[in-house]
């Protein structure tokens, strides 16, 4: 088994531009897991309007729509001169090269070059295995003969009646492992998001952390019996007074994380049978993608069961959430600085709030331990 | 927290005392649970297997 911050928070001594492939990682294991699902984009995002190019763990994307509604994901470079099939553009729901007109259908075969008679069969780019779940697409980053749908964790409030949504992503210049770090321990609310959604009862409580080995799964559960209303619940629920908070983080490594949040008014707890439809209920729900291994996609949704039809809350919502996460942004990309700078065999200290990130840590280091024989790049469909 | 590292070694074995019921999110057969207890530093993890373990340290209880 991997050290347990080796995989995860892998450190390096020079300070790099993220867009820049590091030259120590090249040729060298991925510090995420391979053959496993990690969010591509949002449903919305992609379009048969044009082509989304999008870098997802090293691999260079062009994400499309068919006309019958398919979503499909070529290697973002034509077999011909490398151009960027993400800089083309769509004919018939087929690819056709910007810079000579080399045309792809959605498989990934080249239907057609400038006056050639005869195409070469090898003229084709490697296809991604895709799905499109909970207004998410997933993409399979392994060998695509071991994907298998059922293993794609759901976020059912995304694109469910009785919920209203509101959505951003934000790009991180700092690893995926930081921002797993920062989800898995909320007692940062208090501290870096304080006067927004932390207050001192979020990091005064004790949490239970759990483990599931076989579903891997990691829970962390604080429940705060009486807590400050936060200015954020406070505009958005209308309770005025104490309240009764429970956060229940639910993390499906390496990308998908939920944070199941209850707000009552102090002393309401769910009843014994029947719903609980006297507290409001927040389902935050993080797709952490690496990019590179020095910049991450932070896709972040936040589902909410009241005032569905009020445009004010939900554009509170949506302007007061990005803040929280873009103070998260200034912070990680802060933090990647400091660890890229590092010396060598410099070690953390961790406390019992680390307890969940821990656990997550661990997990993820099985599952780059488990997908390391594993080949990277995609089969050709 | 202000207990640094040192002091943390010079720490005595944690006591046992009541545990809240802690709160219960899994239910596969195969989860480790840690319950942090309250009011302490104590750590108290327990595996599916039925053994139980005290610590002060969420690294070593990992490991």
């Amino acid at each position: 088994m991997l050290p347990l911050n080796a995989a995860v928070l892998r450190l390096s001594n020079t300070t790099r531009n993220p867009d820049e492939v590091p030259d120590d990682v090249e040729g060298s294991m991925a510090s995420w897991p391979t053959n496993q699902w990690y969010v591509a984009a949002y449903a919305e995002e992609v379009t048969t309007e044009g082509i989304l190019g999008r870098t997802i763990c090293d691999e260079p994307l062009a994400l499309f729509r068919t006309s019958e509604g398919e979503v499909v994901a070529l290697a973002d470079r034509c077999v011909h001169r490398r151009y960027p099939l993400s800089h083309s553009h769509l004919t018939e729901d087929k690819v056709v090269c910007g810079y000579h007109g080399f045309t792809y259908n959605n498989g990934g075969q080249c239907v057609a070059a400038p006056a050639q008679k005869h195409i070469p069969r090898t003229a084709r780019v490697p296809k991604y295995v895709v799905v499109e779940q909970d207004s998410l697409v997933w993409v399979w980053i392994g060998e695509a003969e071991r994907a298998d749908n059922a293993h794609i964790p759901r976020a059912p409030w995304l694109d469910q009646e009785g919920w209203t949504v509101v959505r951003g992503m934000e790009r991180l210049a700092a690893r995926y492992g930081l921002l797993v770090d920062n989800l898995l321990d909320l007692s940062h609310e208090t501290y870096l998001h304080g006067g927004n959604i932390g207050t001192p009862e979020v990091a005064e409580t004790p949490t239970t952390t759990e483990v599931d080995e076989e579903a891997q799964v990691v829970s962390v559960s604080r429940h705060m019996a009486d807590a400050g209303c936060p200015p954020f619940y406070a505009r958005s629920t209308g309770i005025e007074g104490r309240i009764t908070r429970w956060q229940d983080i639910e993390y499906h490594p390496p990308c998908l994380y939920l944070l199941h949040s209850r707000i009552a008014p102090v002393g309401l707890l769910p009843p014994d049978d029947g719903p609980d439809n006297e507290a409001f209920h927040v389902e935050v729900v993080y797709a952490i993608t690496p990019e590179t291994e020095h910049s991450t996609h932070d896709f972040w949704m936040v589902a909410r069961d009241f005032a569905l039809e009020d445009e004010g809350v939900t554009e509170y919502l949506q302007q007061n959430n990005r803040t929280v996460v873009l103070q998260d942004v200034v912070a990680l990309d802060l933090l990647e600085k400091v660890v890229e700078g590092e010396k060598d065999g410099y070690q953390e200290l961790s406390i019992n709030i680390d307890t969940g990130a821990l656990a997550a840590r661990r997990l993820l280091a099985r599952q780059i331990e488990a997908g390391q024989a594993a080949q990277t790049a995609p089969s050709v469909a | 927290m202000t207990v640094d590292d040192t002091q943390r070694t010079d720490t005595p074995p944690p006591v046992r005392g009541d545990l809240p019921e802690p709160t219960r999110m899994l239910n596969g057969a195969t989860v480790y649970r840690v319950v942090w207890q309250c009011g302490t530093d104590v750590l108290v993890g327990y595996c599916w297997c039925g053994t139980e373990l005290e610590a002060t340290d969420p690294v070593g209880l990992w490991q």
